[in-house]
């Protein structure tokens, strides 16, 4: 495993096996997630309490598990490259973000969505699960805009991480936000200590759908991550000699 | 076959599932995007190193 992850570290060998790995992630990836979306709409059945409204987890659940599993992973990043001082991984942690941000949006979007018919209303403000999920929306956007705003990519890759570090106690408060405050939004159907409180028929699209999501989430970091990489090695000799010699590339 | 408009509650169903796709497509020409104008740029910079060479 650590032989992988040093071999991972190096970013002649990423941009190789991520070249190779990307079109594998988002072929299984979509192929599941068109699975588990049509079985999810057409072929489980209606629930008993929200009816045909609950078919919305299905989009909603697999963006809201990214947008946050997301997050974790960039702050993971962040201290990897902090202590470890591997380049890679403030590479990973800018191009995860603004698919971060992205996955962040649906979930409020669709959560929204799916607020209307249930509770009445589109938005609440004084939820704590909705304005902590709408908090790492702008943890997202701030990440990015003072990346931006800094020319020096030594000094950028610091400072965001460490941003991305302080803003990472927002990941638990909007895990636990169902269980710690009174909220509109249910508590969690699928992790629980005592297995997923949903019927098979319908977590078998589920599943699906946040499998084949996920896979299609790698696949399309694994293509950011190489254009940075390249990037930022574009006066390294590796980079001369695939441009040069690949007419693919 | 499918009573696709049938289903209660469609109208929000079907646009929160359109939405979904709307945004993959987004991140996905984002990615390639990113990955080609990436490598247009690193090609114009060892384009020009060779021609001073």
């Amino acid at each position: 495993m650590m032989t992988f992850l040093h071999k991972m570290a190096s970013p002649r060998y990423f941009y190789s096996i991520s070249q190779k790995l990307s079109p594998w992630f988002m072929s299984v990836g979509m192929a599941l997630l068109l699975f588990g979306v049509i079985n999810g709409l057409y072929f489980a059945p209606p629930d008993y309490q929200q009816s045909d409204a609950f078919r919305i987890i299905y989009v909603h659940v697999p963006a809201a598990y990214i947008s946050m599993m997301t997050y974790s992973l960039m702050a993971i990043a962040s201290i990897i490259g902090l202590i470890w001082r591997i380049k890679i991984a403030f590479a990973f942690t800018s191009s995860a973000a603004s698919l971060g941000a992205w996955f962040t949006f649906l979930a409020l979007v669709t959560g929204s969505i799916w607020g209307r018919p249930m509770w009445g209303t589109w938005w609440e403000w004084g939820d704590p699960r909705l304005t902590s999920e709408l908090l790492m929306l702008f943890l997202y956007l701030g990440y990015m805009a003072l990346r931006a705003s800094i020319n020096d990519t030594q000094k950028a890759d610091k400072l965001s991480s460490i941003f991305i570090l302080v803003g990472a106690i927002n990941v638990p408060v909007i895990h636990y936000s169902v269980e710690w405050w009174s909220s509109l939004h249910q508590t969690s159907t699928l992790l629980k200590l005592d297995g997923p409180s949903i019927a098979t028929s319908m977590l078998i699209p589920l599943m699906a759908t946040i499998i084949g999501t996920m896979l299609y989430f790698i696949s399309l970091l694994l293509i950011r991550v190489r254009a940075e990489v390249i990037y930022r090695h574009r006066r390294s000799k590796w980079v001369r000699e695939l441009i040069l010699e690949d007419k693919n590339v | 076959m499918f009573n696709f408009l049938q289903m209660e509650y469609a109208s929000f169903v079907y646009s929160a599932f359109v939405i979904f796709f709307i945004v993959i497509a987004i991140c996905t020409k984002n990615a390639l995007d990113l990955n080609k104008n990436y490598l247009k740029t690193i090609k114009i910079i060892l384009n020009e190193l060779e021609a001073k060479k």
